[in-house]
């Protein structure tokens, strides 16, 4: 098996001195003028340990010390170095226009919280304020009018929260390059988003953040980066995703 | 916390809330990256009643959770007499109980009975 870091251009470039996950030399599979940093993965299983998480993205960050590259996610891999070679020529067009497009560019990552939350169903205050009481008297309808009530007050909550969080996040995006915001899952208490900012940019993305911070006293802001532009890979993750010979670890 | 500490090392901060029990609130990403990755059951014999046991429990809850956002659909719909409401009321109502008895039994909590559906989660998270 073959653990791929990244998608880089410049090939001819000496690889980083450091080791891979597992202390694995890293190693280059090249295409034209594109090429995938790897190293081999021979049985032993990734942990999702933090320093391994770490390691992923010190490769990562040490290849953006001096070239364009698309990061994969943690924990791509692909059967042999063969394959990565023939994925690589197979998408080598979207990858060029990829790397084209995060070239110069970092992520900045953004995740949201309002004072609201981390209240769960269970806590008393969802129940007690909701704007529905319970009909009737027998158990039954009693819970079930208080299953409603409390969906409609999750409801009406999740929709403030993503109000707040939109207004933010578009602030926020009128100072990136491109930007995302994952507000589908409603599973989660924290809403996140991820801008690609121009390295020479990030200081004053940094100030534009603090604005919004201050404007939003009821927001709470955990910013962190910058971040190689996980979030704006298209091609890369679609060439080793397209294959069912890719796995997760 | 020590994934804050890591940051902070590592200068990846660039903002966050200077209250740490808010900077607490937040969803330890490596979490994250485990939560999304495929779980594997670890068949223990030493822990396998328990283990099969938070299995099977958290099928039933998820189905439990399920039937329920669908009772509630249909309340609000106003596609159920009275008499239907207290009937499935009463039912799910009982079903919650004998799950809370059953997690007390094998010492499970709620995050043990969470099953990761990968895409199928956002058709399910509004259960939660």
């Amino acid at each position: 098996m073959t653990y791929v870091y990244a998608i880089a251009d410049r090939p001819d470039e000496p690889l980083p001195s450091q080791s891979g996950l597992h202390d694995e030399a890293l190693a280059k599979v090249i295409c034209r003028d594109v090429v995938a940093v790897v190293s081999a993965f021979d049985g032993w299983r990734l942990s999702k340990a933090e320093d391994e998480l770490w390691r992923h993205e010190e490769v990562i960050e040490a290849l953006m010390s001096d070239r364009a590259v698309l990061p994969m996610r943690f924990g791509t891999l692909l059967p042999s170095r063969q394959r990565v070679g023939d994925l690589l020529c197979e998408a080598y067009g979207a990858l060029v226009k990829d790397i084209e497009r995060v070239r110069g560019h970092v992520e900045i990552g953004m995740r949201f919280l309002t004072a609201s939350e981390g209240r769960s169903e269970d806590d008393p205050s969802v129940a007690s304020s909701c704007r529905l009481p319970p009909r009737g008297t027998r158990p039954g309808s009693v819970y079930l009018w208080a299953k409603v009530a409390r969906d409609r007050e999750l409801q009406d909550r999740r929709r403030a929260k993503l109000s707040l969080v939109r207004a933010a996040y578009e602030r926020l995006a009128s100072h990136a390059n491109a930007s995302r915001l994952d507000d589908e899952r409603d599973d989660r208490q924290e809403t996140s988003a991820a801008f690609l900012v121009s390295r020479d940019r990030i200081v004053s993305f940094r100030e534009v953040v603090d604005e919004v911070a201050n404007a939003h006293p009821e927001l709470a802001l955990l910013c962190t980066g910058p971040w190689p532009p996980y979030s704006f890979v298209n091609a890369g993750e679609r060439a080793t995703s397209g294959s069912d010979e890719c796995h997760a670890a | 916390m020590q994934r804050d500490a890591t940051l902070v090392r590592r200068q990846k901060v660039i903002h966050a809330p200077t209250d740490q029990a808010l900077l607490d609130r937040f969803a330890d990403p490596s979490a994250e990256v485990e939560r999304q990755s495929p779980q594997r059951i670890v068949a223990d014999p030493k822990s396998v009643e328990r283990d099969l046991a938070r299995l099977v429990l958290s099928v039933v809850e998820l189905l439990r959770k399920l039937l329920e956002r669908q009772a509630v659909r249909r309340v609000e719909n106003g596609t159920l007499s009275e008499e239907e409401i207290e009937r499935l009321g009463e039912t799910l109502l009982k079903l919650e109980a004998r799950m809370g008895e059953l997690k007390a039994t094998f010492g499970l909590g709620d995050q043990e009975l969470t099953l990761d559906l990968g895409p199928l989660r956002d058709l399910v998270s509004g259960c939660d």
